[in-house]
């Protein structure tokens, strides 16, 4: 195939900048300021306080993307563990 | 049967299960790789939830319980660092991997030049946060026991506290199963399956026993997610006053935590059987204490709304489901509490005794008996470490047993935990300075940690430890000496409520600080810059840590040395396969520097970097590594890419020389064909006259009759062919005579103008008879060289008769011009004929060449090549000139200065 290994090189290249920028995300999203914003008790979802909803969702997307990442950069970027 | 039978039933058979499941863990990784289930990514992560210990399952819900959602900070850290796995822990991965790194200590000890000091240090501090976090966990299931026992007089299990028998108990069995599995070898490369595949169960039975609690609470005792916050105390969330800096401090904390305690470095970094599990743990982790997570806040909103006021929160998970009258699932609960517990205490044990035994006792033992260790034969180093380990393991349980009995663990589980916590993150500098930064050295992780350590236990352990100790009150409350500024509660004046948060900074600032300062204060050892750029640059191409000994030592003293750390059959299958990887037929390998790497690599899984140096470094000889030897390695190096490159030059050479064989060999052929043309030639010139002689001299022997005239004339004719005969053999003699050094014709001071006044006034005749006019420009002085007038004047006849014979033109002109230039007295003789073709031009010095091939005209053909013989002879150059019109002659002769 012409050019798949010049297009599965840029995937992975862009795998492994998701990578390392996912946890910046994450820091973003759970730290103060910015979690700070959604702190308030008079906000309620389905019952439960915002900021609640707010945490678990932040913190489930950033599973989810871990997990689409992770199998994005696929196995060739890890050792096999095969010398061992 | 009591609840207390059915608890005590329940936990016999659950450790009489992990019994089993470690047991056939350690079987299935002794076979093939088709039986590893015990190898699988999902055991990988499940292991490394032994980060939930009973604080998570206890400790957790009363955390929320008090202090609403800052319990989630310790799991969004975690949470971080694995989403983050790309950064940071594939690289220590990657490294540990490589290095078979034991530990954390042997990890930060091997960065900063494998040293001895760095590694008892993060020992000595790991050690010190152990023992209250250990302790905690075996109150914790102790006074769940009591809980359950209890159920029937104090439903809300404020008042259980752990009975001593049944935590002595639990100790003991504790220590069994670790002493068990734990220390079964001195692994090569640290492993331990069996511990792996019951933690790995264990942590199955704490998600799905907190889980059933949680489905309990929303489900069972509320209405619902909904109904749950409904029910919810105002107060519980304190959500506009939980994000602020004791948020961050807390995710920074447990990031650290996650990587820097002993039996979390255990189970990701040394346990670790393939890299690529790490890219189902960077997201099945985080999952794994989401739904943790998840549960945790309705059980406590739930405990706090139906048990009564004071109800100890710690205990919701088991009193919870009891007051909702479900004792099977406070059991399930129980079993789960019993199972995060005793996956925690196991692990650390092992991480902790592995680093007492390789970093403590054996840098000990290498110094203080170093002879027997190293000479006897029997002194077997396999069983003598499983025996310290052994010992280390029955020590850590005691100091927590201990600990537990002074009953200093009065506090929250939370809050000791973060304790330990705060003891571990003062590795975290040393650690990223091991990762990032090549600078980092020896003295600065030493003053690092010691400065961190020092500061971590005034600020926070010594006050959580000697609370209401009569003399540490004292100290505390009016500072050392009196010295207010030194308070552990307030160092330099800082006055805060949240004692973690005053001790993280300071400890971490005094622990960067000292780092950075200590790194800078000197240079790096070349084995700290050799360590670093390993370390650092892990992504980089290939190890090459290999070349550093020297090579005293043999094959069999190796062998010795690996046998006795090892074990006899291990030693001899890393020796055989060695042996057969470099081509060997005998077991044992030839010794070279990448073996003893090797062998060194391998010893460090058993007793860590630190110990395999000094123990190959002993045996080999050479005990540093010292500047001398980096820069003759380095030598060995360049002088290795010298080498190359002259191989590369020296091909180069050949390739000339190929070349200048080849013009070599096309130049004789030339020579040859020219030399048969010659004798041909020479036949031919010399069997024309002898034809004639003959012929003549016959018809003056057959005719006696002839005519006198005509005689006179036949013999004229004869006399003739004669000369012409004996200068051709003149000249070809000349030839050999000039060539074989001119014996008869010495060299002497002249003046080549005479040698060429006497060649003009010889072809006057020539040149006459040619209708050839001859111009002549002097440009010079008169100059002397050394030579022979009659040979120059010779060479001048010859180029100058060549120039009149081939010259022919329509009105030929020769110019001669003489100059003297760069301390060479030069004759330029041309003239204005068709010039001399390129072919001819390479061979026309050559003996027996003639111009222009097939010309009729007289001569051997010997002329110029009798000048060039000469004028070489007085040191000087005849050439032909190339370019311009006709043919340009130049006789170049040094003057005599």
């Amino acid at each position: 195939m012409s050019g798949g290994d010049a297009g599965s090189a840029a995937r992975s290249r862009r795998a492994r900048d998701l990578a390392i920028v996912l946890p910046v995300c994450g820091i973003l999203v759970l730290m103060p300021p910015f979690v700070g914003l959604f702190a308030r008790a008079d906000i309620t979802v389905a019952g439960m306080p915002l900021v609640v909803v707010y945490l678990f969702g932040m913190w489930l997307a950033l599973i989810l993307a871990a997990l689409l990442v992770s199998r994005r950069l696929g196995d060739e970027n890890l050792d096999t563990g095969a010398d061992r | 049967m009591t609840l207390r039978d059915l608890a005590l039933l329940a936990a016999i058979g659950f450790a009489l299960l992990l019994f089993l499941i470690a047991f056939l863990g350690d079987r299935a990784s002794g076979r093939g790789r088709g039986q590893r289930w015990i190898a699988s990514p999902v055991v990988y992560t499940l292991s490394i939830s032994v980060y939930c210990t009973s604080w998570t399952f206890y400790g957790a819900v009363g955390s929320a319980a008090r202090d609403g959602l800052e319990y989630l900070t310790i799991y969004l850290g975690p949470t971080l660092v694995f989403v983050g796995f790309w950064t940071l822990l594939r690289r220590i991965l990657r490294i540990s991997r490589r290095d078979n790194i034991t530990s954390i200590a042997d990890f930060v000890s091997s960065r900063y030049g494998k040293s001895d000091a760095v590694a008892a240090i993060v020992t000595v501090l790991a050690l010190l946060a152990a023992a209250p976090y250990i302790a905690l966990q075996i109150k914790a299931i102790a006074t769940g026991f009591q809980v359950l026992s209890a159920a029937a007089e104090d439903p809300t299990g404020s008042a259980a506290t752990p009975d001593f028998r049944d935590a002595l108990w639990i100790t003991v069995g504790l220590a069994l199963f670790t002493i068990l599995f734990g220390t079964r070898s001195v692994d090569i490369h640290e492993r331990h399956f069996g511990v792996v595949a019951a933690i790995a169960f264990e942590a199955l039975v704490k998600l799905v026993a907190l889980v059933a609690v949680g489905l309990l609470a929303v489900y069972g005792v509320a209405n619902g997610p909904g109904d749950v916050f409904a029910r919810m105390a105002d107060s519980t969330i304190h959500a506009e006053d939980t994000f602020g800096i004791r948020w961050v401090g807390l995710v920074v904390l447990s990031g650290a935590a996650v990587i820097c305690l002993p039996r979390q470095f255990q189970v990701a970094f040394v346990e670790n059987e393939d890299e690529r599990h790490l890219l189902t743990a960077a997201w099945l982790f985080p999952l794994y204490l989401f739904i943790l997570s998840l549960f945790i806040l309705p059980i406590a909103i739930m405990g706090q709304a139906i048990l009564p006021q004071g109800s100890n929160p710690d205990m919701f998970v088991l009193t919870m489901p009891m007051a909702a009258g479900r004792t099977d699932i406070a059991l399930l609960a129980f079993l789960g509490g019993f199972s995060s517990a005793t996956s925690m205490v196991i692990v650390s044990c092992i991480a902790l005794s592995t680093m007492i035994s390789n970093h403590i006792v054996m840098p000990l033992a290498l110094r203080s008996r170093s002879s027997s260790l190293r000479l006897s034969g029997s002194g077997d180093v396999q069983r003598f470490l499983l025996l310290s380990r052994r010992i280390a393991i029955c020590f850590i349980l005691s100091c927590g047993f201990l600990y537990l009995r002074t009953g200093a663990t009065g506090a929250g589980l939370a809050s000791i935990g973060l304790i330990a916590f705060a003891g571990a993150a003062q590795v975290l500098p040393a650690l990223l300075g091991a990762l990032y930064w090549e600078g980092g050295n020896r003295r600065g992780a030493v003053t690092g940690l010691v400065a961190g350590g020092i500061v971590w236990t005034y600020t926070l352990f010594a006050p959580n430890i000697l609370a209401g100790v009569a003399w540490w009150d004292a100290l505390a409350l009016a500072g050392p000496g009196g010295l207010g500024w030194l308070r552990p509660g307030a160092l330099f004046g800082m006055e805060t409520d949240d004692p973690l948060m005053h001790a993280l900074f300071w400890s971490l600032a005094f622990n960067t600080l000292g780092f950075v300062a200590g790194s800078l204060s000197r240079l790096p050892t070349p084995i700290e810059r050799l360590q670093a750029a390993l370390f650092v640059r892990v992504f980089e191409g290939r190890d090459g840590s290999g070349t550093l000994r020297g090579r005293a030592a043999t094959a069999d003293q190796l062998f010795d040395l690996a046998q006795r750390i090892m074990g006899a059959d291990r030693a001899y299958t890393i020796f055989r396969s060695y042996a057969a990887g470099q081509g060997e037929t005998s077991p044992f390998p030839t010794v070279d520097d990448a073996f003893i790497a090797h062998l060194e690599r391998r010893m460090a899984a058993s007793v860590g970097a630190a110990s395999a140096r000094a123990m190959v470094l002993s045996a080999t000889g050479s005990e540093t590594i010292s500047l001398d030897e980096l820069v003759r390695i380095a030598d060995e190096t360049a002088r290795l890419m010298e080498y190359s490159a002259e191989v590369t030059r020296k091909s180069g050479e050949i390739e000339r020389a190929a070349a200048q064989l080849t013009a070599a060999n096309d130049r004789l052929r030339t020579l040859d064909r020219q030399k048969d043309d010659f004798l041909s030639q020479v036949s031919h010139e010399l069997r024309t006259p002898m034809t004639s002689i003959r012929a003549f001299t016959e018809i003056l022997m057959d005719t006696p009759d002839l005519d006198p005239g005509e005689r006179q004339r036949f013999i004229g004719i004869i006399n003739a062919e004669s000369i012409r005969l004996t200068a051709l053999l003149d000249e070809i003699l000349d030839v050999a005579v000039v060539e074989s050094g001119d014996a008869g014709r010495p060299l002497e001071p002249i003046d080549p103008a005479v040698a060429l006044d006497q060649a003009l006034d010889a072809c006057l005749g020539l040149s006459h008879a040619g209708g050839v006019w001859v111009e002549r420009a002097t440009d010079n002085a008169p100059a002397q060289i050394t030579g022979n007038l009659a040979r120059l004047s010779q060479v001048f006849i010859n180029v100058l008769s060549n120039a009149i014979k081939y010259g022919a033109s329509d009105d030929p002109v020769i110019r001669i011009a003489t100059r003297v230039e760069g301390g060479r007295y030069i004759v330029e003789i041309a003239d204005n004929g068709p010039g001399i073709p390129g072919e001819e031009a390479r061979t026309i010095f050559d003996k027996f060449a003639r111009g222009r091939a097939g010309d009729t005209e007289q001569g051997a053909g010997l002329g110029l090549a009798i000048s060039h013989a000469i004028v070489t002879r007085f040191g000087g150059t005849l050439r032909l000139l190339p370019g311009g019109e006709g043919a340009r002659f130049e006789v170049a002769l040094p003057v005599i200065a």
